[in-house]
């Protein structure tokens, strides 16, 4: 009978013997293999996602070819959803941070059909997770559909019919050609195989990409935001805080070192100017102030601001473009109330251009950036707090509290 | 293996990546061969696991448990590769080494012993053995490396162990002196 310390020797002895070493070809065939395999992110909860950053000094049109490239250029069908590399955007990425700006650059140039509401803002991409100095995309899945077909199925995105104002428009891209959809309101339908990117399965909607083409038709739903049957002010008041399941950290994360001690300030400057406490009347707040020209000064070729927060540069320098105004209003709404976030996004795009016959020609420097705040029972609500008269007003009723308590 | 590499392979850097899978593949590949005594399985597995290990590498919360977690995605593709291909495993063994000081008739019989035994085990009980033996991990460790608790791999282990004893001890034959160092 072998003793306990013997079979120890044994088999030690056993399993240590050789020294065999991998075969070379069978690394070099699994790395040939990762250059064909994307990284899975984490679901909730996690802190790091896979992001190619974008470099300062590039052209917004760089700007969006490079998006389109970090998000994966067309890639075609591959059946069932997948998992993708999160883009991302940063204060450089905007075409008036470009080393030779050329703000005449035309981005698009769309037709729209004689219902279209005057003023509407173009939707390009929506970015959940704040990362100092820029934002990305948590959890991306990504699933194809085929032209035509709904681009909305199982998305958080979609919104009643009864909310929201349809309308079709044909959109050639010129200088925003970075196979990046854009669209007046959330896109419903395209007449192009379109690869739909959202924010974890069945959440909101990150993108939407379409092949490289001269143009595309694009059917959108606009909130009424204006109709008082569909949402007021008051309405928004009394929106239940219960989130919902698709609501990922990444709206509602602040991350360490965003807000230094002027931004801490400014915050508790905001908090001073309201009594309320609510989420709508703390982002009406947050936005009436950063509006405010005696607060904040609205310039294109702001100083300072590389590196570290762009929250709490611009609470110190308090001069900033949309990027600026917009990145500092999400994040202060999600640090307002502490231990209860208020759910935000950034929302990529442009403002409205020049229209005439039916015709919207919008240029490059009409590049914009706003804020989403999140409502139970009404979606993403717009706001925009870029001030110099470049944010566009709000169209919601009751905007301002009947009387304070 | 080194932190930064590992974070910046997190990040989807795939030169940083080749650097880890250049130098973690021996290792890896050691355990692969250990546990299924099979070369072209353990080539498998190895290959399998390096893609693996980049796919998932964003799940890794802490980069300093690099080898403890890559070791767990090896023993999985262990498991994953004997599913798929229901290949026969065949006690080809691993005798590449110089015969050990003190080898012997007795001692290569004794090997073929072990071999029938350790084929005879479940991937599981042989991962702890190779775990153990080979890379002389300790109980926290392999429950680490292989995601179960500590007392599962002191079942999988006592089982293993009692299931090589007793090929040992069929054979009363050989004499387990025969291993000592002449």
């Amino acid at each position: 009978m072998i003793t306990e310390l013997d079979l120890d020797r044994v088999l030690a002895s056993w399993l240590v013997e050789g020294t065999e070493r991998a075969h070379p070809e069978d690394v070099a065939a699994a790395l040939r293999q990762v250059e064909r395999t994307r990284q899975r992110h984490r679901r909730r909860g996690w802190r790091r996602d896979v992001v190619l950053p974008l470099r300062a000094g590039r052209s917004w049109l760089m700007a969006a070819v490079a998006l389109g490239i970090v998000i994966g250029t067309w890639s075609g069908f591959g059946g069932a959803s997948q998992r993708v590399v999160s883009a991302s955007i940063t204060a450089a990425d905007f075409p008036w941070a470009a080393a030779n700006p050329a703000p005449d650059t035309v981005a698009f140039v769309a037709q729209l059909p004689a219902n279209a509401p005057e003023g509407t803002s173009w939707r390009a991409a929506t970015y959940d997770r704040f990362e100092l100095d820029r934002w990305t995309q948590s959890d991306l899945e990504q699933t194809s559909v085929r032209a035509g077909q709904p681009l909305l199925g199982t998305s958080a995105e979609r919104q009643p019919d009864a909310q929201t104002a349809t309308f079709t428009v044909t959109v050639r891209p010129k200088a925003f050609e970075g196979s990046i959809l854009v669209s007046p309101g959330t896109p419903v339908g395209v007449d192009a195989d379109a690869v739909v990117r959202e924010i974890g399965a069945g959440g909101w909607l990150a993108s939407i990409q379409v092949p490289d083409r001269a143009a595309y038709t694009v059917t959108a739903r606009s909130p009424r935001l204006g109709d008082p049957t569909v949402v007021t002010g008051d309405l928004l008041r009394q929106a239940s805080r219960v989130p919902p399941p698709q609501l990922v950290d990444g709206y509602t994360a602040v991350p360490e070192g965003a807000l230094g001690p002027a931004a801490r300030r400014l915050l508790s400057e905001i908090l001073a100017s309201t009594p309320y406490r609510d989420p709508y009347d703390l982002a009406v707040a947050v936005e009436t102030y950063l509006k405010d020209p005696a607060n904040f000064t609205y310039s294109t070729q702001p100083a300072g601001c590389i590196g570290g927060s762009l929250v709490e540069c611009f609470a110190q320098t308090r001069t900033g473009y949309c990027m600026h105004y917009a990145t500092t209003m999400a994040v202060l709404l999600r640090a307002a109330l502490p231990g209860d976030p208020i759910p935000t996004r950034l929302v990529q795009g442009f403002l409205p251009g020049q229209r005439s016959n039916g015709t919207e020609t919008v240029a490059t420097r009409l590049a914009h950036a706003w804020v989403e705040v999140y409502f139970q029972g009404y979606g993403w609500i717009p706001f925009d707090p870029t001030g110099g008269s470049v944010g566009r007003p709000s169209t919601i009723t009751d905007r301002a509290p009947v009387a304070a308590p | 293996m080194d932190r930064a590499l590992v974070e910046l392979a997190q990040r989807g850097e795939r030169e940083a990546y080749a650097r880890i899978a250049a130098q973690a593949s021996d290792r890896l590949f050691a355990v692969a061969l250990r546990v299924l005594r099979d070369h072209e399985a353990a080539r498998d597995a190895l290959q399998v696991a390096l893609v693996q290990i980049w796919r998932d590498l964003p799940t890794l919360r802490d980069p300093d448990l690099f080898d403890a977690w890559s070791r767990r995605v090896v023993v999985n593709a262990c498991n994953a590769g004997r599913r798929r291909a229901r290949r026969p495993v065949v006690s080809i063994g691993v005798h590449v080494g110089e015969p050990s000081v003190g080898d012997s008739q007795s001692s290569v019989a004794m090997r073929d012993e072990l071999e029938r035994a350790f084929t005879r085990l479940s991937l599981d009980q042989r991962a702890v053995l190779v775990l153990q033996y080979y890379e002389g991990l300790s109980m926290s460790e392999m429950a680490a490396s292989l995601g179960v608790s500590e007392g599962t791999v002191k079942s999988r282990l006592h089982g293993a162990r009692r299931a090589m004893r007793a090929a040992i001890d069929a054979d009363s034959r050989l004499p387990v002196r025969a291993e000592e160092p002449a």
